[in-house]
């Protein structure tokens, strides 16, 4: 005789880790994303840091809800523009200047995070629920993974992309926010 | 399960499968019941039946997280567990052709029966052996398995296997 209670806990335990596994396969993703500015010059430890936080944040996001799974897989790819430019401006062998001076390489960190934060409000803004919850994820996943491709450009190159992303995402995000509401 | 029902219980699957913990009862409740029935009723025993749908359900469970929302997961589930009812149909086929096998080893001799046989059919040529030559040659066309030819040698034979079996007492008792 079978006993229900005891199957029907071990059926929540077998869909708790399955529920973790899948949330950490993102690992796959972000690990080898976070050794990628090291070719570039990066420091190891900017990388290590950012690469945990990054990876701690989308596994959380992830193993959460369904509404976490979407809203990661936006912001990694989303943020992957910006970490892109700053691999290429580093293999060109530009370099950031100062903090506040823009120069070539602030402009196109600029670009990049602006057109990443448009967009990642703009995709976010399609989903039928949990509005705001995936919003704040696809900007923090998109922010994270642009700062691990801008930390071999220096602290302005990081602060400049990092600016145009969350500022661009605030201004398209408002009028979806009004009218939502 | 009428349709509502199973409209219900889909819902609650993509509920708990999108991180709504509190669906798990409903989705686990309403699954148990359908696994159990449709393992009974394809496999004959009920030990059978029970232990498949405990590894659907599980498995079921396991997978949840990757359900496609377009599809019926009702139908998804019970996929499942007919996979699951058609592993244990072939692992109890399987079975039954290994002890199949098993019984046709057994009715092979062992080793020491094919022994005693060789020390038997040693001490009987032995004995033949020490036998007047009619009597060996008698003996050895009736081991050969070639018929009498006429009633003499068939009481020729008859003799042989008398002195033999006199032989045989007298050296074993």
């Amino acid at each position: 005789m079978v006993d229900i209670e005891a199957l029907a806990e071990r059926a929540r335990h077998v869909a708790a880790r399955s529920r973790l596994r899948m949330a950490c396969r993102i690992g796959l993703v972000i690990l080898p994303l976070a050794c990628v500015p090291l070719s570039s010059g990066a420091q190891a430890g900017a990388c290590a840091c950012l690469g945990l936080a990054l990876l701690a944040v989308a596994a959380y996001c992830r193993w959460r809800d369904r509404a976490g799974v979407d809203a990661v897989t936006t912001g990694l790819v989303l943020g992957a523009v910006p970490l892109v430019v700053a691999l290429v401006l580093r293999a060109c062998g530009v370099e950031a200047a100062q903090l506040w001076a823009v120069t070539e390489a602030e402009a196109a960190c600029l670009g990049a995070g602006a057109i990443a934060g448009i967009a990642a409000s703009l995709v976010v803004a399609r989903a039928a629920q949990h509005r705001r919850r995936r919003w704040l994820i696809a900007i923090l996943v998109a922010s994270l993974t642009a700062a691990l491709g801008c930390v071999g450009l220096g602290p302005a190159g990081v602060l400049s992309t990092l600016v145009a992303l969350v500022a661009s995402a605030t201004v398209v995000w408002i009028p979806v926010a009004f009218r939502a509401s | 399960m009428n349709a509502a029902e199973r409209t219900r219980l889909h819902a609650a699957m993509v509920r708990f499968a999108d991180g709504d913990r509190a669906a798990f009862r409903e989705v686990f409740d309403g699954l148990w019941p359908m696994c159990l029935a449709l393992a009974t009723r394809s496999l004959a025993q009920r030990a059978d039946a029970e232990d498949v749908a405990q590894r659907a359900i599980l498995k079921v469970f396991d997978r949840i997280v990757d359900l496609d929302r377009e599809r019926d997961g009702v139908a998804w589930a019970m996929t499942i567990t007919a996979f699951d009812v058609l592993t244990m149909r072939k692992q109890r086929v399987r079975r039954r052709e290994r002890a199949a096998d098993h019984d046709r080893e057994d009715e092979r001799p062992s080793a020491s029966e094919q022994f005693v046989e060789h020390e038997l059919s040693a001490q009987v040529r032995a004995l033949i052996g020490d036998m007047s030559d009619r009597d060996r040659e008698a003996l050895d066309a009736m081991l050969s398995g070639r018929p009498p030819r006429g009633e003499t040698e068939r009481k020729r034979r008859f003799r042989a296997i008398e002195r033999l079996r006199a032989a045989w007492r007298k050296a074993h008792g």
